[in-house]
């Protein structure tokens, strides 16, 4: 692996709030998706990338693949220790009010109903812009996965926000 | 029982198709055909509306939360020593690492670029509209009608307070590139060439390698900034364009 060229270093700089939304959409929880994203950009700056690759899709799946090696050592741990479920309302939500935060919370929580991962395919999708294509090479997928994942969540989420 | 069973059948296939269709993701028949029947089926009509509604939710939410960096995050990546690029690239090269490593192979000779020609497309209403509401992206096509298909590249601001895109435009006759900036409402032409666009393993690249291709003179030439992010131009095309800090 090289170092990282300026483009690329622009490139995730640009992309680090969309990684901190697609952190907490895999984490469900606020302070484990700063860790998610602290630990990305670490690794990514510390092993680099090749010359050619895109740094922003780069980022993502190390981000993915840093979260399936937390969930496993999670896994680990969990059979010695009770695990303990990080609530999905700890994502946040800055403080709206009256009716249209009552609205905002009802959406809030149908959202975090989602599985993560519907959760995080929509908002690769819907949020980001990705195309399928992208979103199959980040979450390593097939593409026909993602095309099915988008519609189940957005068929759950009208079932919910119904 | 059976009857429902295939009404639900059916009920996830129109799902899965309205969803393809808001991320731009049907072939060219399957629009055309779901844009007929959305013509005349409400309830279709209804739940294509329900999914955009709870799609703009879902971002509203998102967007209230708390998105910010750590600090310590940010330092630690604005602190970084990239490697010394070879040559001072500028915003075209930013937006080639940006939109088009994915592809494999390149392929143009210099005689293709002729500007202006006489068959040079236009940007009539149906491209427009494209030009409006399309990502950028560094793959895959957006197929506007019976003969052509469009990718924008990247969103950039002018110096006279323009926003301009770049896109690849293709066709059975001809593969074209260009750049063009909205004006009253209206997407014109600033500079455009015919070019080879070469597809292997799935992914296509153009000769954004060549220095001298006009595009980048121009874009070099024309943009005050870099090129938007993915976030920024979202927001943008949600705006209709308009910012309070349009360039």
């Amino acid at each position: 692996m090289s170092q990282l060229t300026a483009n690329q270093k622009a490139v995730l700089m640009n992309e680090l709030t969309g990684l901190k939304r697609f952190s907490a959409s895999l984490t469900g929880d606020r302070d484990d998706a700063d860790d998610l994203l602290q630990l990305t950009v670490e690794r990514v700056l510390e092993r680099g990338m090749p010359t050619d690759a895109h740094a922003g899709k780069w980022a993502y799946r190390v981000c993915r693949n840093l979260w399936l090696d937390e969930l496993r050592a999670r896994e680990v741990r969990s059979r010695f220790a009770k695990a303990e479920v990080a609530s999905n309302s700890d994502l946040g939500v800055s403080d709206a009010g009256g009716l249209e935060r009552l609205e905002f919370e009802r959406v809030d929580q149908a959202i975090n109903t989602l599985s993560e991962e519907q959760r995080t395919v929509l908002l690769l999708v819907a949020v980001e812009g990705r195309s399928y294509a992208e979103v199959a090479e980040v979450l390593d997928i097939p593409i026909g996965t993602v095309m099915s994942r988008v519609a189940r969540a957005r068929r759950s989420l009208a079932e919910k926000i119904a | 029982m059976a009857d429902i069973h295939t009404l639900d059948i059916a009920r996830q296939r129109d799902d899965e198709l309205l969803s393809r269709l808001i991320d731009g993701e049907c072939s060219h028949d399957e629009r055309v055909d779901l844009e007929l029947r959305l013509v005349t089926d409400a309830d279709l009509r209804a739940r294509l509306e329900e999914f955009r509604s709870n799609d703009a939710y879902f971002r509203s939410v998102l967007a209230a939360q708390d998105n910010s960096v750590k600090g310590a995050t940010a330092d630690r990546l604005a602190n970084y020593n990239p490697r010394d690029d070879r040559r001072s690239f500028g915003i075209y090269k930013f937006a080639v690492a940006a939109s088009l490593v994915l592809a494999t192979a390149v392929v143009m000779t210099n005689n293709l670029w002729k500007s202006p020609l006489s068959d040079t497309p236009q940007i009539d209403a149906v491209l427009a509209q494209a030009l409006d509401t399309a990502p950028s992206t560094a793959e895959g096509w957006n197929i506007i009608d019976d003969e052509r298909a469009l990718r924008v590249v990247l969103t950039f601001p002018a110096a006279d307070g323009q926003w301009c895109r770049e896109f690849m435009l293709a066709s059975d006759a001809s593969h074209w590139r260009g750049v063009a900036c909205r004006s009253a409402q209206s997407w014109v032409t600033q500079v455009i060439g015919r070019e080879v666009f070469l597809e292997q393993q799935g992914g296509y690249r153009t000769a954004s390698a060549a220095t001298s291709h006009p595009i980048e003179q121009f874009i070099d030439q024309t943009a005050t900034d870099i090129a938007l992010s993915a976030d920024e131009e979202i927001a943008l095309i949600a705006r209709s364009w308009l910012t309070d800090s349009n360039p």
